[in-house]
């Protein structure tokens, strides 16, 4: 049983890694898989990419001594607990670059990522939806792995919404200039 | 601090932050970062911005 979840999510990587080829080349302007930023840009995602990093470590370290004394049983599957960093370190990444403006790259097409942002989210959404209505999200008094999706769906959400306030104070920034 | 040298520059010769941005392959936020004083511009974005300005790095970038 283990052994068949493992290969499911083997399979769904590589889909998913072939999926993001195909969206990333489809929201680029340029038609070419690599995004690209300016020096500044290029600059900021750096910094971006350390805050996610030192999230991920203080998390991870936080919850190794929450479990290793198992004075405290959370209630997530293990699962569910180590995607949670992926999760807070993508987010940390992703809101530090939108509110610096470093982002959306410069070939990126702003529009068909937020369609895109959407569906994303609607997707976990329905698959989380359907895990709640089938009773598979607590068992056993644990979060399951479908937890994973509901993550993702308010991941997207907020990404959203900040794409969104960044784009009405930047426009309301240039119109001022 | 704040480059005003830039901004006038720029908009002596009608240019938005966005054109001068796509004129030099940059986004708007960084020529708005440069204008504020809140970015360093490397020295082959300054020359870039000279050129399109018709400018020397003295007239822009020397305090």
């Amino acid at each position: 049983m283990f052994e068949w979840k493992s290969v499911g999510l083997a399979v769904g990587i590589m889909v998913g890694i072939i999926l993001a080829i195909i969206i990333v080349k489809a929201f680029n302007k340029d038609g070419k898989f690599k995004t690209k930023y300016d020096e500044m840009q290029l600059k900021i995602r750096g910094r971006a990419y350390m805050f996610a990093f030192w999230t991920i470590v203080i998390y991870e370290a936080l919850m190794c001594v929450l479990t290793a004394s198992e004075t405290m049983v959370l209630p997530v599957t293990n699962f569910v607990l180590h995607f949670t960093a992926v999760i807070a370190g993508v987010l940390v990444q992703v809101t530090y670059c939108i509110w610096k403006g470093a982002y959306i790259g410069l070939n990126t097409h702003a529009g068909r990522f937020s369609v895109f942002c959407i569906l994303i989210a609607l997707l976990n959404m329905a698959i989380g939806i359907i895990a709640v209505t089938q009773g598979e999200m607590f068992v056993d008094g644990k979060l399951q792995d479908p937890f994973i999706n509901l993550l993702i769906t308010g991941l997207f959400i907020v990404i959203g919404v900040e794409l969104l306030i960044k784009q009405f104070t930047d426009r309301a920034a240039a119109e001022k200039e | 601090m704040k480059n005003l040298k830039l901004k006038s520059a720029r908009a002596a010769m009608d240019l938005s932050q966005d054109d001068l941005a796509k004129a030099a392959g940059v986004s708007r936020q960084t020529i708005s970062a440069i204008e504020k004083g809140d970015y360093n511009p490397t020295i082959n974005l300054c020359i870039s911005i000279c050129k399109i300005l018709g400018k020397t790095l003295d007239d822009l970038f020397w305090e």
